[in-house]
């Protein structure tokens, strides 16, 4: 399998050099293949979504050396990370994060904004990857109005957008009932089979042990 | 492009909060050159009597029929300088003024194009700036007038400025200003001579400059001429109006540096916050790829909007104010404006710096935390 990420020696402490200093990541390293699922499981404080923002180029570790299909990405500039973030990684969080107040069609182009597709593009590939998750009738609906199994399939259909290479996932189903939450990993799987890489942070282990790999990590420290 | 969508979307999704910020804006830029707009006229009035012959003139007018008694007026060195009376044009009643040679060339008139017109020759005339409009003359044109049941032709030499004022006749009183001898004409035609009108036809209502060569007392002058009508020194008026304009120039002032000041703190709360009130869809778009940088653009895009529709906001009341209440008081001009729009500029972008160094100093994530979970 190949290596699509790799992180060594990953280190994060908040508040550095302060009184309330607190180290979430202590010395982690970790391969993620591509076309692999895997579940990053532990208790809570654990450090599961401080790996999830690391691995996702949301959030930067303070020591190590982070690769990125190959390529050591560790010291690049913030603009270089949210393209990076715009064409290799897609997201999907507990609560959807979607903006209520707009459409499902406003909330999927998103990624677009950001990045060199030209507007008139927007609109066939929204509705390719709405017609790839079966909810293409939603597009013009206000997101305020769906239910919250509709809401994360619109989630990840935006995740989905601009064909990222790897999709994470943060308590995907963490707010959803147990057969919507089923449905939602059926969809990860599929994606998973289309070749990209699914990591996604649980605390549920019946999502973690439909993943090919689960991580455990507690304290920072993944054992 | 694409930001400024976004900046948009930014400005409409709190749409109460950039309501205020663009009322307080335009109320800051129209104060601003109402402010200046008083002191430009102010100055333009003064300019026209300090610079001239007028300083040491006074001013005196008498009803219909003219002087019943002339003996008195040898003395005294006065000197009729305009005609006031009615003729018709197009079926409606407009005012005409005849202004002798002398005058008009010791007090010129401005012109739309910026010219000063200084003399007449037989048969010719300028008109205000409102006539003009409304009947459509343009210079060259032939207008007729009638009078008397006679007619009388002028061709038009002149449009007056739009801000240009000429002093009218009025009998109201003595404690005459120069806002209130001074106005911005009407339907106004000037001219010097022309065929087929006498001096008996034009002495309808005469107003006349006294330039008390004699050095009468304001009591002797005022004794001479009680029987007349009202008499005003021009020094006199001068003085009252400049203490006048004080006061509104003061009050204008200062409402325009409290504003000033209210926008500048509203400004720059607003932008400080705003990552606070937008974190949730910051922190989306900060997922999908967007930089740092580019939200702080997108901010600043916003407060762009919000000083554009503020300009054009404030544009519209400063032209109904200057061109369709026709107020004498103030004027309007295109670098005043301009002035105004750059220092809403500067504030705002200044007003950014508290926001800009408080990204700088925090990670991404630190920001978006709370409307990422």
């Amino acid at each position: 399998m190949n290596t699509v990420i790799s992180l060594k020696n990953i280190t994060k402490t908040y508040a550095y050099g302060k009184p309330n200093e607190f180290t979430a990541l202590n010395d982690v390293s970790l391969d993620l293949g591509l076309g692999e699922m895997c579940a990053i499981c532990g208790t809570s404080g654990a450090g599961k979504t401080t790996l999830l923002n690391i691995i996702g180029l949301v959030d930067t570790a303070m020591k190590g050396e982070y690769s990125l299909n190959g390529e050591i990405i560790s010291s690049y500039s913030d603009k270089q990370l949210a393209h990076l973030r715009n064409q290799y990684f897609g997201y999907v969080l507990q609560d959807y994060g979607l903006i209520s107040n707009e459409t499902v069609y406003e909330n999927v182009i998103i990624p677009l904004i950001f990045s060199k597709t030209k507007r008139k593009d927007y609109k066939s590939k929204a509705q390719k990857v709405l017609n790839n998750i079966g909810i293409a009738e939603l597009s013009n609906k206000k997101i305020d109005t769906l239910s919250g199994g509709q809401k994360q399939r619109v989630a990840i259909a935006r995740a989905l957008i601009n064909n990222p290479t790897v999709i994470l996932a943060d308590e995907p189903t963490g707010a959803l009932d147990e057969k919507t939450g089923k449905e939602i990993i059926n969809c990860f799987r599929d994606i998973c089979s289309s070749g990209k890489t699914v990591v996604i942070v649980t605390h549920d282990m019946n999502v973690a042990h439909q993943c090919d790999r689960i991580i455990e990590i507690s304290d920072g420290v993944i054992i | 492009m694409k930001l400024v969508k976004e900046a948009y979307k930014l400005l409409s999704s709190d749409s109460f909060k950039s309501i205020l910020l663009i009322i307080q804006m335009a109320g800051f830029i129209i104060l601003f050159n109402i402010s200046l707009g008083t002191v430009n006229t102010a100055d333009f009035l003064s300019g026209k009597v300090e610079n001239t012959a007028l300083k040491n003139a006074y001013y005196y007018s008498y009803g219909q029929g003219g002087l019943q008694d002339n003996s008195s007026n040898s003395d005294l060195n006065s000197i009729t300088f305009f005609d006031y009376f009615t003729p018709i044009y197009n079926n409606e009643q407009i005012i005409a003024e005849r202004y002798t040679k002398d005058f008009l060339n010791e007090n010129p008139l401005k012109l739309k194009n910026g010219a000063k017109i200084k003399t007449l020759e037989k048969n010719e005339c300028v008109v205000s700036y409102g006539f003009a409009q409304a009947m459509r003359l343009k210079k060259g044109d032939k207008i007729q007038l009638s009078y008397n049941n006679k007619a009388f032709d002028l061709v038009v030499k002149g449009i007056l400025h739009r801000d240009e004022q000429i002093i009218k006749f009025t009998t109201s009183g003595s404690n005459l200003t120069l806002k209130f001898i001074y106005e911005k004409p009407l339907n106004t035609v000037i001219f010097t001579a022309c065929d087929n009108i006498t001096e008996e036809d034009m002495k309808v209502y005469p107003c006349g400059i006294f330039n008390n060569t004699n050095n009468l007392t304001n009591a002797e002058i005022k004794n001479i001429y009680k029987k007349y009508g009202e008499i005003t020194s021009f020094k006199s008026m001068l003085a009252e109006e400049q203490e006048e304009n004080k006061s509104i120039i003061i009050l204008f002032t200062s409402f325009a540096i409290v504003l000033f000041f209210i926008t500048f703190v509203n400004v720059t709360a607003n932008n400080f916050l705003i990552l606070k009130f937008q974190e949730k869809r910051f922190g989306i778009y900060f997922l999908c790829g967007m930089s740092y940088g580019e939200i702080f653009k997108i901010i600043s895009l916003r407060n762009g909007l919000l000083i554009g529709i503020s300009c054009i906001l404030s544009l519209g009341v400063i032209s109904y104010i200057w061109k369709f209440s026709y107020i004498d008081e103030f004027s309007f001009n295109i670098t005043t404006l301009l002035s105004s729009l750059i220092i809403v500029a500067i504030l705002t972008m200044i007003s950014e710096i508290p926001m800009y160094l408080k990204m700088k100093n925090t990670e991404p994530i630190r920001f978006f935390e709370e409307g990422l979970e």
